[in-house]
Protein backbone atom coordinates (compact mmCIF):
# COMPACT_ATOMS: atom_id res chain seq x y z
CA UNK A 1 0.00 0.00 0.00
CA UNK A 2 2.80 2.33 0.92
CA UNK A 3 4.54 1.48 -2.31
CA UNK A 4 1.39 2.15 -4.34
CA UNK A 5 0.98 5.51 -2.64
CA UNK A 6 4.56 6.40 -3.47
CA UNK A 7 4.04 5.47 -7.13
CA UNK A 8 0.89 7.58 -7.23
CA UNK A 9 2.82 10.49 -5.78
CA UNK A 10 5.54 10.17 -8.42
CA UNK A 11 3.09 10.00 -11.30
CA UNK A 12 1.05 12.93 -9.96
CA UNK A 13 4.32 14.86 -9.67
CA UNK A 14 5.07 14.02 -13.30
CA UNK A 15 1.57 15.20 -14.34
CA UNK A 16 2.04 18.53 -12.57
CA UNK A 17 5.67 18.84 -13.55
CA UNK A 18 6.78 19.16 -9.92
CA UNK A 19 8.98 16.56 -8.28
CA UNK A 20 11.15 16.55 -5.16
CA UNK A 21 14.66 15.14 -5.00
CA UNK A 22 13.65 12.90 -2.09
CA UNK A 23 10.85 11.33 -4.12
CA UNK A 24 13.27 10.83 -7.01
CA UNK A 25 15.69 8.94 -4.75
CA UNK A 26 12.75 6.93 -3.52
CA UNK A 27 11.77 6.03 -7.08
CA UNK A 28 15.29 4.90 -7.84
CA UNK A 29 14.74 2.08 -5.35
CA UNK A 30 12.29 0.46 -7.76
CA UNK A 31 13.95 -2.34 -9.76
CA UNK A 32 11.70 -2.08 -12.82
CA UNK A 33 10.12 0.67 -14.91
CA UNK A 34 6.81 -1.20 -15.28
CA UNK A 35 5.18 -0.11 -12.03
CA UNK A 36 5.58 3.54 -13.24
CA UNK A 37 4.31 2.76 -16.72
CA UNK A 38 1.25 0.95 -15.41
CA UNK A 39 0.48 3.64 -12.82
CA UNK A 40 0.99 6.27 -15.53
CA UNK A 41 -1.49 4.60 -17.88
CA UNK A 42 -3.95 4.16 -15.03
CA UNK A 43 -3.73 7.84 -14.10
CA UNK A 44 -4.05 8.90 -17.76
CA UNK A 45 -7.24 6.90 -18.08
CA UNK A 46 -8.52 8.52 -14.88
CA UNK A 47 -7.64 11.97 -16.24
CA UNK A 48 -9.44 11.34 -19.54
CA UNK A 49 -12.51 9.98 -17.77
CA UNK A 50 -12.40 12.95 -15.41
CA UNK A 51 -12.27 15.47 -18.27
CA UNK A 52 -15.01 13.67 -20.20
CA UNK A 53 -17.19 13.65 -17.09
CA UNK A 54 -16.52 17.35 -16.47
CA UNK A 55 -17.49 18.20 -20.06
CA UNK A 56 -20.62 16.09 -19.79
CA UNK A 57 -21.68 17.68 -16.52
CA UNK A 58 -21.06 21.19 -17.89
CA UNK A 59 -22.95 20.52 -21.12
CA UNK A 60 -26.00 19.02 -19.42
CA UNK A 61 -26.10 21.87 -16.94
CA UNK A 62 -25.54 24.87 -19.22
CA UNK A 63 -27.37 24.15 -22.42
CA UNK A 64 -30.48 22.75 -20.74
CA UNK B 1 27.13 57.62 -20.65
CA UNK B 2 27.62 59.99 -23.57
CA UNK B 3 25.08 62.78 -23.13
CA UNK B 4 24.26 63.03 -26.84
CA UNK B 5 23.28 59.36 -26.81
CA UNK B 6 21.19 60.10 -23.76
CA UNK B 7 19.34 62.87 -25.53
CA UNK B 8 18.86 60.73 -28.60
CA UNK B 9 17.42 57.94 -26.45
CA UNK B 10 15.30 60.29 -24.40
CA UNK B 11 13.34 62.01 -27.11
CA UNK B 12 11.54 58.96 -28.51
CA UNK B 13 11.29 57.44 -25.07
CA UNK B 14 9.51 60.42 -23.56
CA UNK B 15 7.21 60.59 -26.56
CA UNK B 16 6.39 56.93 -26.08
CA UNK B 17 5.66 57.52 -22.40
CA UNK B 18 3.43 60.46 -23.27
CA UNK B 19 1.52 58.33 -25.74
CA UNK B 20 1.11 55.57 -23.17
CA UNK B 21 -0.12 58.13 -20.66
CA UNK B 22 -2.66 59.55 -23.12
CA UNK B 23 -3.91 56.05 -23.93
CA UNK B 24 -4.23 55.08 -20.29
CA UNK B 25 -6.15 58.24 -19.45
CA UNK B 26 -8.79 57.70 -22.15
CA UNK B 27 -12.14 56.50 -20.83
CA UNK B 28 -13.15 52.87 -21.52
CA UNK B 29 -15.50 53.77 -24.39
CA UNK B 30 -12.78 55.65 -26.20
CA UNK B 31 -10.48 52.66 -25.80
CA UNK B 32 -13.02 50.58 -27.72
CA UNK B 33 -12.92 53.15 -30.56
CA UNK B 34 -9.21 52.69 -31.07
CA UNK B 35 -9.02 50.19 -33.94
CA UNK B 36 -6.14 48.39 -32.23
CA UNK B 37 -8.69 46.57 -30.13
CA UNK B 38 -11.34 44.15 -31.34
CA UNK B 39 -14.81 45.63 -31.93
CA UNK B 40 -17.57 45.27 -29.37
CA UNK B 41 -19.82 44.29 -32.23
CA UNK B 42 -23.56 44.40 -32.60
CA UNK B 43 -24.81 41.10 -31.19
CA UNK B 44 -25.14 39.85 -27.63
CA UNK B 45 -22.59 37.18 -28.44
CA UNK B 46 -20.07 39.64 -29.85
CA UNK B 47 -20.48 41.73 -26.71
CA UNK B 48 -19.77 38.78 -24.44
CA UNK B 49 -16.80 37.80 -26.62
CA UNK B 50 -15.50 41.34 -26.21
CA UNK B 51 -16.09 41.28 -22.46
CA UNK B 52 -14.28 37.95 -22.18
CA UNK B 53 -11.40 39.35 -24.17
CA UNK B 54 -11.14 42.38 -21.89
CA UNK B 55 -11.45 40.32 -18.70
CA UNK B 56 -8.70 37.97 -19.80
CA UNK B 57 -6.60 40.87 -21.02
CA UNK B 58 -6.75 42.52 -17.57
CA UNK B 59 -5.99 39.21 -15.85
CA UNK B 60 -2.90 38.96 -18.07
CA UNK B 61 -1.95 42.54 -17.19
CA UNK B 62 -2.29 41.79 -13.46
CA UNK B 63 -0.17 38.64 -13.83
CA UNK B 64 2.46 40.56 -15.75
CA UNK B 65 2.57 43.31 -13.12
CA UNK B 66 2.99 40.80 -10.29
CA UNK B 67 5.51 38.56 -12.05
CA UNK B 68 7.65 41.33 -13.52
CA UNK B 69 7.25 43.36 -10.34
CA UNK B 70 8.72 40.56 -8.25
CA UNK B 71 11.37 39.90 -10.85
CA UNK B 72 12.58 43.47 -11.13
CA UNK B 73 12.28 44.06 -7.41
CA UNK B 74 14.51 40.99 -6.83
CA UNK B 75 17.00 42.05 -9.46
CA UNK B 76 17.34 45.49 -7.92
CA UNK B 77 17.02 44.62 -4.26
CA UNK B 78 19.36 41.64 -4.34
CA UNK B 79 21.96 43.15 -6.63
CA UNK B 80 25.63 42.25 -6.27
CA UNK B 81 26.73 45.81 -5.44
CA UNK B 82 24.56 45.61 -2.32
CA UNK B 83 26.50 42.50 -1.38
CA UNK B 84 23.79 39.98 -2.19
CA UNK B 85 24.88 36.34 -2.10
CA UNK B 86 23.20 33.82 -4.36
CA UNK B 87 21.33 31.10 -2.48
CA UNK B 88 22.28 27.55 -3.40
CA UNK B 89 19.32 25.27 -2.95
CA UNK B 90 17.91 22.75 -5.33
CA UNK B 91 14.19 22.80 -4.94
CA UNK B 92 11.23 23.95 -2.97
CA UNK B 93 8.36 21.62 -3.61
CA UNK B 94 5.81 23.74 -1.78
CA UNK B 95 6.55 26.87 -3.82
CA UNK B 96 6.64 24.85 -7.03
CA UNK B 97 3.26 23.31 -6.33
CA UNK B 98 1.82 26.73 -5.50
CA UNK B 99 3.05 28.30 -8.71
CA UNK B 100 1.63 25.39 -10.66
CA UNK B 101 -1.75 25.33 -8.96
CA UNK B 102 -2.39 29.09 -9.06
CA UNK B 103 -2.12 29.35 -12.87
CA UNK B 104 -4.27 26.22 -13.10
CA UNK B 105 -6.90 27.84 -10.94
CA UNK B 106 -6.74 31.03 -13.03
CA UNK B 107 -7.13 29.02 -16.24
CA UNK B 108 -10.14 27.18 -14.88
CA UNK B 109 -11.65 30.44 -13.66
CA UNK B 110 -11.28 31.88 -17.17
CA UNK B 111 -12.62 28.71 -18.77
CA UNK B 112 -15.94 28.97 -16.93
CA UNK B 113 -17.27 32.17 -18.59
CA UNK B 114 -15.54 31.23 -21.86
CA UNK B 115 -17.35 27.89 -21.95
CA UNK B 116 -20.67 29.55 -21.21
CA UNK B 117 -20.18 31.84 -24.24
CA UNK B 118 -18.94 29.02 -26.47
CA UNK B 119 -21.95 26.88 -25.68
CA UNK B 120 -24.21 29.78 -26.67
CA UNK B 121 -22.25 30.31 -29.89
CA UNK B 122 -22.69 26.69 -30.86
CA UNK B 123 -26.41 26.62 -30.21
CA UNK B 124 -27.73 27.02 -33.76
CA UNK B 125 -31.21 25.69 -32.94
CA UNK B 126 -34.48 27.58 -33.52
CA UNK B 127 -33.20 29.83 -36.29
CA UNK B 128 -35.79 31.93 -38.11
CA UNK B 129 -33.76 32.50 -41.26
CA UNK B 130 -31.40 29.96 -42.84
CA UNK B 131 -28.74 31.16 -45.25
CA UNK B 132 -26.28 28.92 -47.03
CA UNK B 133 -22.94 30.65 -47.44
CA UNK B 134 -20.60 29.16 -50.04
CA UNK B 135 -17.03 30.29 -50.60
CA UNK B 136 -15.74 30.43 -54.16
CA UNK B 137 -12.38 31.52 -55.50
CA UNK B 138 -12.88 34.55 -54.97
CA UNK B 139 -16.39 35.55 -54.09
CA UNK B 140 -19.21 34.46 -51.83
CA UNK B 141 -22.52 32.90 -52.74
CA UNK B 142 -25.57 33.37 -50.53
CA UNK B 143 -28.66 31.23 -50.72
CA UNK B 144 -31.74 31.97 -48.61
CA UNK B 145 -32.88 28.45 -48.01
CA UNK B 146 -36.62 28.89 -47.70
CA UNK B 147 -36.98 31.98 -49.89
CA UNK B 148 -35.81 30.93 -53.34
CA UNK B 149 -33.34 33.79 -53.37
CA UNK B 150 -29.67 33.29 -54.16
CA UNK B 151 -26.87 35.41 -55.55
CA UNK B 152 -23.14 35.90 -55.76
CA UNK B 153 -21.45 38.67 -53.84
CA UNK B 154 -18.42 40.09 -55.65
CA UNK B 155 -15.88 42.71 -54.69
CA UNK B 156 -17.05 46.04 -56.14
CA UNK B 157 -13.95 48.17 -55.60
CA UNK B 158 -12.91 49.45 -59.05
CA UNK B 159 -9.65 48.10 -60.47
CA UNK B 160 -8.29 51.66 -60.78
CA UNK B 161 -8.31 52.04 -57.00
CA UNK B 162 -6.49 48.74 -56.58
CA UNK B 163 -3.89 49.76 -59.14
CA UNK B 164 -3.42 53.15 -57.47
CA UNK B 165 -4.56 55.17 -60.45
CA UNK B 166 -7.65 56.40 -58.62
CA UNK B 167 -8.20 57.63 -55.09
CA UNK B 168 -9.19 54.85 -52.69
CA UNK B 169 -12.76 55.02 -51.43
CA UNK B 170 -13.87 54.80 -47.81
CA UNK B 171 -14.64 51.09 -47.89
CA UNK B 172 -11.77 50.14 -50.14
CA UNK B 173 -11.73 46.32 -50.62
CA UNK B 174 -14.59 46.02 -48.12
CA UNK B 175 -17.46 46.66 -50.55
CA UNK B 176 -19.49 44.27 -52.71
CA UNK B 177 -22.05 44.41 -55.47
CA UNK B 178 -24.69 42.37 -53.59
CA UNK B 179 -24.60 42.57 -49.81
CA UNK B 180 -25.98 39.84 -47.60
CA UNK B 181 -29.21 41.34 -46.27
CA UNK B 182 -30.54 39.96 -42.98
CA UNK B 183 -33.34 41.01 -40.65
CA UNK B 184 -32.56 42.55 -37.26
CA UNK B 185 -33.78 40.93 -34.06
CA UNK B 186 -34.13 37.49 -35.65
CA UNK B 187 -31.91 34.47 -35.27
CA UNK B 188 -30.16 34.00 -38.59
CA UNK B 189 -28.33 30.73 -39.11
CA UNK B 190 -25.40 30.56 -41.50
CA UNK B 191 -24.62 27.20 -43.10
CA UNK B 192 -21.09 27.68 -44.31
CA UNK B 193 -19.38 25.60 -46.95
CA UNK B 194 -17.08 25.95 -49.95
CA UNK B 195 -17.06 25.12 -53.63
CA UNK B 196 -13.31 24.78 -54.03
CA UNK B 197 -10.67 25.40 -51.35
CA UNK B 198 -10.99 26.28 -47.67
CA UNK B 199 -12.21 29.81 -47.04
CA UNK B 200 -13.37 31.37 -43.80
CA UNK B 201 -16.43 33.56 -43.36
CA UNK B 202 -15.48 36.26 -40.90
CA UNK B 203 -17.54 39.24 -39.78
CA UNK B 204 -15.95 40.73 -36.65
CA UNK B 205 -19.01 42.77 -35.63
CA UNK B 206 -21.10 39.60 -35.49
CA UNK B 207 -18.32 37.63 -33.77
CA UNK B 208 -18.71 35.00 -36.46
CA UNK B 209 -15.67 33.35 -37.98
CA UNK B 210 -16.16 29.90 -39.44
CA UNK B 211 -14.15 27.90 -41.90
CA UNK B 212 -15.84 27.19 -45.22
CA UNK B 213 -14.68 23.68 -46.12
CA UNK B 214 -15.62 21.83 -49.31
CA UNK B 215 -17.83 18.84 -48.49
CA UNK B 216 -18.60 20.03 -44.96
CA UNK B 217 -21.24 22.37 -43.59
CA UNK B 218 -20.27 24.46 -40.59
CA UNK B 219 -22.99 26.26 -38.71
CA UNK B 220 -23.01 29.60 -37.00
CA UNK B 221 -25.62 32.18 -36.14
CA UNK B 222 -26.26 35.79 -35.22
CA UNK B 223 -29.03 37.99 -33.93
CA UNK B 224 -28.15 41.53 -34.96
CA UNK B 225 -29.73 44.08 -32.67
CA UNK B 226 -29.23 47.27 -34.66
CA UNK B 227 -29.72 47.92 -38.37
CA UNK B 228 -26.44 48.71 -40.05
CA UNK B 229 -23.79 47.59 -42.49
CA UNK B 230 -21.09 45.32 -41.12
CA UNK B 231 -18.03 44.36 -43.09
CA UNK B 232 -15.76 41.35 -43.02
CA UNK B 233 -13.30 39.34 -45.05
CA UNK B 234 -12.26 35.86 -45.99
CA UNK B 235 -9.96 34.75 -43.17
CA UNK B 236 -8.35 31.66 -44.62
CA UNK B 237 -5.62 32.07 -47.22
CA UNK B 238 -7.35 30.74 -50.34
CA UNK B 239 -5.18 31.76 -53.25
CA UNK B 240 -4.36 34.75 -55.39
CA UNK B 241 -7.37 36.96 -54.64
CA UNK B 242 -7.89 35.95 -51.02
CA UNK B 243 -7.80 39.64 -50.07
CA UNK B 244 -10.42 40.51 -52.69
CA UNK B 245 -13.47 38.56 -51.50
CA UNK B 246 -14.96 40.76 -48.76
CA UNK B 247 -18.20 40.19 -46.91
CA UNK B 248 -20.83 42.87 -46.39
CA UNK B 249 -23.74 42.17 -44.08
CA UNK B 250 -26.61 44.63 -44.34
CA UNK B 251 -28.92 44.25 -41.35
CA UNK B 252 -32.35 45.79 -41.90
CA UNK B 253 -35.54 45.97 -39.89
CA UNK B 254 -37.80 42.93 -40.49
CA UNK B 255 -40.16 45.07 -42.63
CA UNK B 256 -37.34 46.38 -44.83
CA UNK B 257 -35.98 42.86 -45.05
CA UNK B 258 -39.32 41.54 -46.30
CA UNK B 259 -39.45 44.31 -48.89
CA UNK B 260 -35.94 43.54 -50.00
CA UNK B 261 -36.83 39.84 -50.33
CA UNK B 262 -39.83 40.67 -52.52
CA UNK B 263 -37.74 43.00 -54.66
CA UNK B 264 -35.09 40.34 -54.98
CA UNK B 265 -37.63 37.73 -56.05
CA UNK B 266 -39.05 40.14 -58.64
CA UNK B 267 -35.57 40.96 -59.84
CA UNK B 268 -34.93 37.26 -60.25
CA UNK B 269 -37.99 36.87 -62.47
CA UNK B 270 -36.95 39.87 -64.51
CA UNK B 271 -33.48 38.49 -64.91
CA UNK B 272 -34.88 35.14 -66.00
CA UNK B 273 -37.04 36.92 -68.59
CA UNK B 274 -34.08 38.98 -69.78
CA UNK B 275 -31.92 35.88 -70.00
CA UNK B 276 -34.61 34.08 -71.97
CA UNK B 277 -34.95 37.05 -74.32
CA UNK B 278 -31.17 37.25 -74.73
CA UNK B 279 -31.05 33.56 -75.54
CA UNK B 280 -33.90 33.79 -78.02
CA UNK B 281 -32.71 36.77 -80.00
CA UNK B 282 -30.07 36.61 -82.72
CA UNK B 283 -26.65 38.01 -81.97
CA UNK B 284 -24.12 39.27 -84.45
CA UNK B 285 -20.51 38.21 -84.05
CA UNK B 286 -19.58 41.78 -83.02
CA UNK B 287 -22.27 41.92 -80.35
CA UNK B 288 -21.09 38.63 -78.90
CA UNK B 289 -17.49 39.86 -78.86
CA UNK B 290 -18.45 43.10 -77.10
CA UNK B 291 -20.58 41.30 -74.49
CA UNK B 292 -17.96 38.56 -74.14
CA UNK B 293 -15.23 41.06 -73.34
CA UNK B 294 -17.35 42.42 -70.49
CA UNK B 295 -18.20 38.97 -69.13
CA UNK B 296 -14.57 37.94 -69.40
CA UNK B 297 -13.37 40.97 -67.42
CA UNK B 298 -15.93 40.31 -64.72
CA UNK B 299 -15.82 36.53 -64.39
CA UNK B 300 -12.60 35.19 -65.87
CA UNK B 301 -9.84 37.81 -65.86
CA UNK B 302 -9.00 37.30 -62.18
CA UNK B 303 -7.42 33.97 -63.11
CA UNK B 304 -6.81 33.97 -66.86
CA UNK B 305 -5.74 37.66 -66.77
CA UNK B 306 -7.08 40.45 -69.00
CA UNK B 307 -4.36 39.55 -71.51
CA UNK B 308 -5.57 35.95 -71.68
CA UNK B 309 -2.04 34.82 -70.78
CA UNK B 310 -3.12 33.40 -67.41
CA UNK B 311 -0.54 32.68 -64.73
CA UNK B 312 0.94 29.32 -65.69
CA UNK B 313 1.20 26.80 -64.23
CA UNK B 314 -1.67 27.72 -61.86
CA UNK B 315 -4.05 29.37 -64.32
CA UNK B 316 -3.47 28.28 -67.92
CA UNK B 317 -3.03 30.72 -70.75
CA UNK B 318 -6.01 30.82 -73.11
CA UNK B 319 -3.88 32.11 -75.98
CA UNK B 320 -3.73 29.42 -78.66
CA UNK B 321 -4.55 26.88 -75.97
CA UNK B 322 -5.82 23.41 -76.96
CA UNK B 323 -9.40 24.09 -75.87
CA UNK B 324 -9.82 27.71 -76.94
CA UNK B 325 -8.63 26.91 -80.43
CA UNK B 326 -9.91 23.33 -80.54
CA UNK B 327 -13.29 21.65 -80.27
CA UNK B 328 -16.07 24.20 -79.61
CA UNK B 329 -18.10 21.74 -77.56
CA UNK B 330 -15.19 21.04 -75.24
CA UNK B 331 -14.79 24.79 -74.80
CA UNK B 332 -18.46 25.32 -73.92
CA UNK B 333 -18.30 22.30 -71.67
CA UNK B 334 -15.37 23.47 -69.53
CA UNK B 335 -17.03 26.87 -69.05
CA UNK B 336 -20.47 25.45 -68.20
CA UNK B 337 -19.37 22.49 -66.07
CA UNK B 338 -15.93 23.62 -64.97
CA UNK B 339 -13.24 21.10 -64.20
CA UNK B 340 -13.87 19.43 -60.83
CA UNK B 341 -10.91 19.48 -58.51
CA UNK B 342 -9.41 22.60 -60.08
CA UNK B 343 -10.02 26.32 -59.65
CA UNK B 344 -11.92 26.24 -62.95
CA UNK B 345 -15.43 26.37 -61.50
CA UNK B 346 -18.71 25.57 -63.23
CA UNK B 347 -20.03 28.83 -64.65
CA UNK B 348 -23.28 27.23 -65.86
CA UNK B 349 -25.14 28.52 -62.80
CA UNK B 350 -23.33 31.86 -62.73
CA UNK B 351 -23.74 32.98 -66.33
CA UNK B 352 -26.75 32.94 -68.68
CA UNK B 353 -26.50 30.95 -71.94
CA UNK B 354 -26.05 34.24 -73.79
CA UNK B 355 -23.17 35.22 -71.50
CA UNK B 356 -21.51 31.84 -71.94
CA UNK B 357 -21.90 32.10 -75.73
CA UNK B 358 -20.43 35.62 -75.64
CA UNK B 359 -17.44 34.74 -73.49
CA UNK B 360 -16.64 31.62 -75.49
CA UNK B 361 -16.87 33.58 -78.73
CA UNK B 362 -14.64 36.23 -77.21
CA UNK B 363 -12.01 33.74 -76.05
CA UNK B 364 -11.95 32.02 -79.44
CA UNK B 365 -11.23 35.28 -81.24
CA UNK B 366 -9.35 37.54 -78.83
CA UNK B 367 -5.57 37.70 -78.29
CA UNK B 368 -4.84 36.41 -81.79
CA UNK B 369 -6.81 33.19 -81.31
CA UNK B 370 -8.69 34.30 -84.45
CA UNK B 371 -10.63 31.08 -84.99
CA UNK B 372 -13.41 33.11 -86.63
CA UNK B 373 -15.93 30.99 -84.69
CA UNK B 374 -19.23 32.40 -83.52
CA UNK B 375 -20.93 30.56 -80.64
CA UNK B 376 -24.60 31.42 -80.21
CA UNK B 377 -26.77 31.12 -77.10
CA UNK B 378 -28.64 28.36 -78.92
CA UNK B 379 -25.41 26.38 -79.25
CA UNK B 380 -24.94 26.68 -75.49
CA UNK B 381 -28.52 25.63 -74.80
CA UNK B 382 -28.19 22.64 -77.07
CA UNK B 383 -24.97 21.70 -75.32
CA UNK B 384 -26.62 22.04 -71.89
CA UNK B 385 -29.51 19.85 -73.01
CA UNK B 386 -27.17 17.00 -73.90
C1 LIG C 1 -10.65 30.88 -60.06
C2 LIG C 1 -9.83 30.81 -61.22
C3 LIG C 1 -10.49 30.72 -62.59
C4 LIG C 1 -11.50 31.50 -63.08
C5 LIG C 1 -12.24 32.65 -62.40
C6 LIG C 1 -11.72 31.03 -64.42
N1 LIG C 1 -10.89 29.99 -64.72
FE1 LIG C 1 -10.79 28.99 -66.49
N2 LIG C 1 -9.36 27.77 -65.72
C7 LIG C 1 -8.86 27.84 -64.45
C8 LIG C 1 -7.93 26.74 -64.25
C9 LIG C 1 -7.15 26.44 -62.98
C10 LIG C 1 -7.93 26.01 -65.44
C11 LIG C 1 -7.14 24.72 -65.76
C12 LIG C 1 -7.99 23.52 -65.39
C13 LIG C 1 -7.23 22.25 -65.65
O1 LIG C 1 -6.48 21.85 -64.77
O2 LIG C 1 -7.40 21.72 -66.76
C14 LIG C 1 -8.82 26.69 -66.35
C15 LIG C 1 -9.05 26.28 -67.66
C16 LIG C 1 -9.86 26.95 -68.56
C17 LIG C 1 -9.99 26.63 -69.95
C18 LIG C 1 -9.29 25.51 -70.69
C19 LIG C 1 -7.98 26.03 -71.21
C20 LIG C 1 -7.27 24.96 -72.02
O3 LIG C 1 -7.18 25.15 -73.24
O4 LIG C 1 -6.83 23.98 -71.41
C21 LIG C 1 -10.88 27.51 -70.48
C22 LIG C 1 -11.35 27.58 -71.92
C23 LIG C 1 -11.29 28.39 -69.42
N3 LIG C 1 -10.66 28.04 -68.27
C24 LIG C 1 -12.20 29.40 -69.57
C25 LIG C 1 -12.64 30.22 -68.54
C26 LIG C 1 -13.69 31.19 -68.67
C27 LIG C 1 -14.49 31.45 -69.94
C28 LIG C 1 -13.82 31.78 -67.47
C29 LIG C 1 -14.82 32.87 -67.05
C30 LIG C 1 -16.19 32.65 -67.32
C31 LIG C 1 -12.84 31.19 -66.58
N4 LIG C 1 -12.15 30.23 -67.26
C32 LIG C 1 -12.67 31.58 -65.28
C33 LIG C 1 -9.14 28.80 -63.50
C34 LIG C 1 -10.12 29.77 -63.62
CU1 LIG D 1 -11.27 32.82 -49.45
Amino acid sequence: MNRFFSLLKSVTGAFLGVQSGKQLDNDAEEKSVWPFVITGIFMTVLLVIGIAAAVRIVLTNISG
Amino acid sequence: MDTSVCRWLNAPLSRLLQAALVLSLLPQDAAAEIPLNMPVGVTDISRSVYDLHMTIFWICVAIAVVVFGVMFWSIIHHRKSKGAKAAHFHENTVVEIIWTLIPMAILIAMAIPATATLVKMYDTSDAEVDIQVTGYQWKWHYKYLDQDVEFFSNLSTPREQIENTAEKSEHYLLEVDNALVIPTGKKVRFLITSNDVIHSWWVPHLAVKKDAIPGFINESWAIVNEPGVYRGQCAELCGKDHGFMPIVVDARSPEDYQQWLLAKQEEKEQQAQQAAAATARTWTHEELMAEGEKVYARACAACHQPSGAGMPPVFPSLIKSPITTGDINAHIDIVVRGKPGTAMQAFGNQLTPAEVAAVVTYERNAWGNDTGDTVTPTDVQEHNAQ
